[in-house]
């Protein structure tokens, strides 16, 4: 029976409609496509040839580390690109991405499939000039200008990806349907993300990766229609955020110390990272201003350097003002350093019903500067007060990493000591190759027989 | 011998679940055995629900003769799953280790026949996946695919995708 089942397999898969071995084709990854479906023979060669998803990346070609060799695998890419743009019969396509180094040396190759992607009204539009193997290159390449036919994909394009080139935005500029822009490394100034946000109001997600150029981040007062808004590692002259975006959800930061203006009532995540900081700053009140500005936030996550510095404003024990976070996400070592912090964020996220400690990430600054004469040794120890969350909403502490330090395991027995409605403590041990794992888990697991205030409470240790 | 008898067990416990209601729709796989499902899983079956509509619902035993009752619980589970909203990642997982490549295949083909675009999406995902990293010779032999390139066609088509062979799995996964 079992040969009779194959040639019907055989015979089944061979009637299949194209369009459904397309669809699995379109699961591969470009080159992954092209070296297992379109050899296989001519049908399947037609099928991969009629796919809408186009992925042109050098470093499918380019891999050695000899300039000679490297430079006979760019041709080799080139000429491929060239005689695909060639030979692909003429409908729309629905995402087109060229990833090249040294654009300059191939401006040809880049032009003509920027005229390919346009001419078949491309959907999703990737162009990556950036040099994977020489960072400095990349300033350099920035640049080389985005060919002014992307500016003319107004009607069709729904997200725009470009990473080192240059952006010169026209000032007559109508994307009607783009939804996702996304830049990195690539230089931009805040008139030109202004004028793009209010004459493309369909824009509802804007990321910006290791860009320069802005003075500073100033969106005015006017309502940006953004949902989602990512500023990653960003040069941004002077230190100050302000914008108006009454419907954005999302919103991920990483750079340094801003002065916060925000408006963001709708807002649902945040994360928050100062990943740019170099040295302990009393900037506290600074730090306060961003929480109040994204008070909103259901799922809040911050860093290291957050817990550290923020009690060092006026107001050292709490917010001023309510935090809607309900998960909240720390990146800390549990340093004696950030406990501080954590108190603060404890009382200050008062309906909070989830708590995660990702262990292991963080700058601990020696020059920190102990806020107000607590002694950080026995810090929860000395705790009068049993913050509002512990007492009411908090359910769930997750501790990913876990290397349990002292502090470590003394902060969970403070919660396990305090907290009333408490369900869960899941303990995920660093598996480290230091040898110390199985003192890990002993240290974890001592924990579940020590005294705790809810009788609900499960200690897992994974 | 042993998966037959599971799957009449399968069978059976349907049934079982689900006694007697005039309103269940029985699905008979191709080597005759009767799977009693609701109708809501039918629904999912846009096949199975044609042929329904177009009796005006008087018909509600359907001979599947391309299905054999080794793949149509897999079927059943999945629908169930999805009208019960709850075909998460971890479910699709649990379900695909299950399989082996050849089941893989047959139930590409009934989720085909009975027209499941959602099952038929996941499976096209996890083909995608096992073929990955296979060699060409591989790829052939699990879709039955003849050659019909010439040598000297096939020849030059793999030195103009030269740049794509590399780092090919040696071809040692469960072959029957």
């Amino acid at each position: 029976t079992t040969m009779a089942t194959e040639n019907n397999n055989l015979d089944l898969f061979s009637l299949l409609p194209d369009s459904l071995l397309l669809a699995i084709v379109s699961f591969l990854p470009f080159k992954e496509a092209a070296a297992r479906t379109c050899i296989l023979n001519k049908k399947w060669l037609n099928i991969w040839k009629s796919g809408n998803d186009i992925d042109f990346d050098e470093n499918f070609f380019v891999n050695s580390t000899s300039d000679e060799i490297k430079q006979a695998q760019r041709k080799v890419f080139i000429d491929f690109i060239t005689n695909w743009i060639a030979h692909f019969t003429q409908r729309d396509i629905n995402k087109f991405s060229l990833k090249i180094s040294n654009p300059h040396s191939c401006r040809n190759t880049i032009e003509s499939c920027v005229e390919f992607a346009a001419q078949r009204r491309v959907k999703d539009l990737t162009l990556d000039f950036s040099d994977k193997r020489n960072f400095n290159n990349n300033k350099d390449n920035a640049l080389f200008p985005v060919p002014t036919q992307v500016y003319q994909l107004g009607s069709s394009l729904e997200s725009l990806k470009l990473s080192s080139c240059g952006f010169f935005v026209p000032d007559s500029l109508n994307f009607d349907a783009l939804r996702d822009l996304s830049l990195s490394c690539v230089h931009v100034k805040i008139k030109t993300l202004k004028s793009l946000l209010s004459s493309c109001s369909t824009i509802q997600s804007l990321s910006l990766e290791k860009c320069w150029g802005l003075q500073h981040f100033d969106l005015g007062y006017v309502p940006i229609c953004l949902r989602r808004l990512v500023v990653n590692k960003c040069e941004i002259e002077l230190d100050y955020l302000s914008f108006n975006a009454p419907i954005l959800q999302y919103f991920k930061y990483s750079g340094l110390v801003f002065t916060s203006d925000i408006n963001a009532k709708e807002i649902e995540e945040v994360d928050i990272d100062f990943a740019l900081e170099s040295r302990f700053n009393e900037c506290g009140n600074e730090l306060c201003q961003i929480l109040l500005d994204f008070s909103a936030a259901k799922i809040l996550t911050v860093c290291s350097y957050l817990l550290q510095v923020i009690p060092s404003g006026d107001e050292p024990v709490q917010i001023q003002g309510d935090l809607n976070v309900k998960h909240l996400i720390l990146n800390t070592q549990l340093h004696p350093n950030e406990l501080g912090g954590l108190e603060f964020l404890l009382n200050s996220c008062s309906v909070m019903e989830k708590l995660t400690l990702n262990l292991g990430s963080g700058v601990i600054f020696e020059d920190y500067k102990n806020p107000y004469d607590v002694d950080l040794k026995n810090f929860w120890q000395r705790r009068r007060v049993v913050p509002t969350c512990l007492m009411r909403s908090l359910k769930v502490v997750e501790v990913n990493k876990s290397k349990t330090t002292d502090s470590e395991v003394i902060t969970l027995y403070f919660f396990m000591l305090t907290g009333k409605v408490l369900e869960e403590i899941n303990i995920h041990i660093c598996n480290a190759d230091d040898g110390l794992t199985e003192i890990r888990y002993a240290r974890a697991r001592y924990l579940r027989t020590a005294e705790k205030c809810s009788s609900n409470l499960r200690i897992s240790v994974y | 011998m042993a998966e037959e008898v599971s799957s009449q067990m399968n069978s059976l416990s349907i049934s079982e679940t689900n006694p007697s209601s005039s309103a269940t729709i029985s699905l008979v796989s191709g080597d005759d055995i009767v799977f009693k499902v609701e109708p809501t899983i039918a629904k999912e079956m846009e096949t199975v629900q044609s042929f329904i509509d177009e009796t005006d619902g008087k018909i509600t035993t359907i001979p599947l003769p391309n299905i054999s009752s080794h793949d149509l619980p897999y079927v059943i589970e999945y629908c169930e799953k999805s009208i019960a909203g709850k075909i998460t990642k971890e479910f699709e997982a649990e379900f695909v280790k299950k399989l082996n490549n050849e089941e893989v295949k047959e139930l590409f083909l009934a989720a085909n026949y009975l027209n499941i675009k959602k099952l038929l999406d996941f499976l096209s995902q996890v083909i995608a996946d096992r073929i990955a990293n296979k060699s060409v010779e591989y790829v052939r032999r699990y879709f039955g695919i003849e050659n019909d390139f010439t040598p000297e066609e096939e020849a030059k088509l793999r030195e103009e995708l030269a740049w794509t062979f590399t780092g090919v799995d040696p071809d040692d996964e469960d072959e029957n």
